[in-house]
């Protein structure tokens, strides 16, 4: 009984914590632009992240490395800095776009001004860090996340015309659309980044380390991961139709996240809307521990410091200093003022384009019998794993001109 | 000498051609102490063609990977120790009848 609620619980926080700022507001703000004629994306999305993360959490459990130590071992100081660089500042940039997130959600539940609510997400985000277990933290926001089911119940009470959704799905323009090839691919790999954000990785990886994951572990993660993310995608779906079924028929483009919550308050009424809101603060909540952790992980394991939660502060110094600076510095760029959805729109397109660089040595690492003895991946997976790498560095090499051609996307 | 200076050097041969750079260093451990000493040089035709782990023979997989790692390192070999005459920060200096050897691991 305790295993099958382990299994549920795994399942539902992977769920819950699936979404995050990057989902709420691309999925959004391509299914208003677009309708449904990018959902194929998402869906590729989610099984590159699956790939990924059951990966990366596989390597953490058999070789006790996460994935920056992983990164230096095989690439070297050099390359393996290079690479942190990167790694670091897109994360830095997505940590403050969700901090921006719980701060855009406390102001549309309270109509406070988000500058007086940023110091206040800032420091909330470091006191959990600080002082809450790691698997309760994982957990809570995860459970809570799961309020952003009620997109899904949504699409239903909006009563669409489920014909013209699924010409959409199959790509067929919807009527109102008037966007360039260039523009449609720009939020293709928008919607790729936000499906294949690398701090999940960073995350999972390590948080795999934090549980002590062994061998024994390997089949909850691999449920976990291979249920739970794709009900999670199902949520960025179900957003993506509300915004196609209300806002592309009035063309009206998300650009704030009031609009995200718009098509849910017609469908349901302030019931439906205050769900949204606790979904939208779980989710953007649960994405800044994630990836404010991340930050102290990804440093620290490629420095060599001692990290993780299961320590006591004073014994990971270092670790727990690079986050609250990270979060100082996250705060204080969104106190200037610049648009948190703005930053969150770059931040995914940047993800897009640094994913190889993580990307390529867990895969690598992931067939090195050295490491993983006879768990190493099957044929299976490693085809998979190549056609990822192929669709991966296309996505990073285009993301940029795309940027360019269609001005990101305006 | 610290290794990241020895890495990247380039590599003259005894008449002073420029045979490649060195881009990576073999070591071995000793079974009873545990130590480990330093056996050789990898030397290679570019800086950056390095294996990333498939210099051993039993890392195939995925195949294309290991296939294009080693495309890009083919032409690097391994010189030991004893046939390297110096080392000085513009270089290393192999020896008249120094031995290329195969960079593969078992």
């Amino acid at each position: 009984m305790k295993a099958v609620l382990g299994l549920a619980l795994g399942v539902l926080t992977a769920i819950g914590g699936f979404v995050d700022i990057g989902d709420l507001v691309t999925s959004s703000v391509v299914g208003s632009r677009f309708g449904l004629t990018l959902a194929w994306v998402i869906i590729i999305g989610v099984v590159g992240i699956c790939l990924f993360a059951q990966m990366s959490g596989r390597v953490a459990a058999i070789s006790g490395r996460a994935t920056f130590e992983i990164i230096r071992e095989r690439l070297g100081a050099r390359v393996g800095f290079a690479n942190l660089v990167a790694s670091f500042l897109i994360n830095l940039m997505t940590l403050t776009a969700e901090v921006g997130g719980i701060a855009l959600s406390l102001q549309l539940a309270t109509s406070l001004q988000p500058t007086l609510w940023i110091p206040v997400a800032a420091i909330a985000v470091w006191l959990v860090i600080w002082r809450v277990k790691f698997s309760i933290l994982e957990n809570v926001t995860g459970l809570l996340g799961l309020a952003l089911i009620v997109f899904a119940v949504a699409v239903f009470l909006l009563h669409p015309d489920w014909q013209s959704l699924g010409g959409q799905l199959l790509l067929q323009s919807p009527s109102q659309g008037s966007e360039t090839p260039a523009t449609y691919w720009y939020f293709a790999i928008a919607l790729f980044g936000s499906a294949m954000t690398p701090y999940e990785v960073f995350f999972f990886s390590s948080g795999a380390v934090e549980e002590h994951w062994t061998r024994k572990d390997l089949g909850q993660s691999r449920v976990n991961v291979l249920v739970g993310f794709p009900l999670g995608a199902l949520l960025s779906i179900a957003i993506s139709v509300t915004a196609a079924i209300v806002l592309l028929p009035h063309q009206i483009q998300v650009t704030s996240l009031s609009q995200v919550l718009l098509p849910v308050a017609q469908a349901g009424g302030t019931i439906a809307a205050i769900v949204a809101l606790l979904g939208f603060v779980a989710a953007t909540f649960g994405a800044a521990l994630e990836t404010t952790l991340s930050s102290g992980y990804s440093l620290a394991q490629y420095f060599g410091w001692s990290w993780g939660k299961f320590r006591r502060p004073a014994k990971a110094a270092r670790f727990h200093l690079t986050m609250i600076i990270c979060l100082v510095v996250g705060a204080g760029v969104l106190l200037t003022g610049v648009d948190p959805v703005q930053i969150t729109e770059y931040s995914v397109v940047f993800s897009a384009i640094a994913l190889p660089l993580t990307y390529l040595p867990i895969l690598i690492v992931a067939n090195d019998r050295d490491y993983m003895g006879d768990k190493v991946n099957g044929r299976v997976t490693n085809f998979f794993g190549l056609v990822f790498l192929v669709i991966i560095v296309i996505a990073s090499v285009a993301a940029i001109p795309l940027m360019i051609i269609s001005a990101a996307g305006s | 000498m610290i290794l990241s200076e020895l890495l990247q050097l380039p590599v003259l041969d005894a008449v002073g051609t420029r045979i490649g750079v060195v881009t990576d260093v073999r070591f071995a451990l000793d079974h009873d102490s545990g130590d480990a000493h330093m056996l050789g040089v990898l030397i290679g035709r570019r800086s950056r063609a390095t294996f990333l782990g498939y210099e051993r023979k039993t890392e195939t997989a995925p195949a294309l990977i290991a296939r294009f790692l080693r495309w890009r390192a083919r032409g690097s070999f391994l010189v030991l120790l004893d046939d390297v005459r110096s080392i000085e920060p513009d270089g290393v200096r192999l020896r008249t009848d120094y031995r290329r050897y195969s960079p593969e691991l078992p």
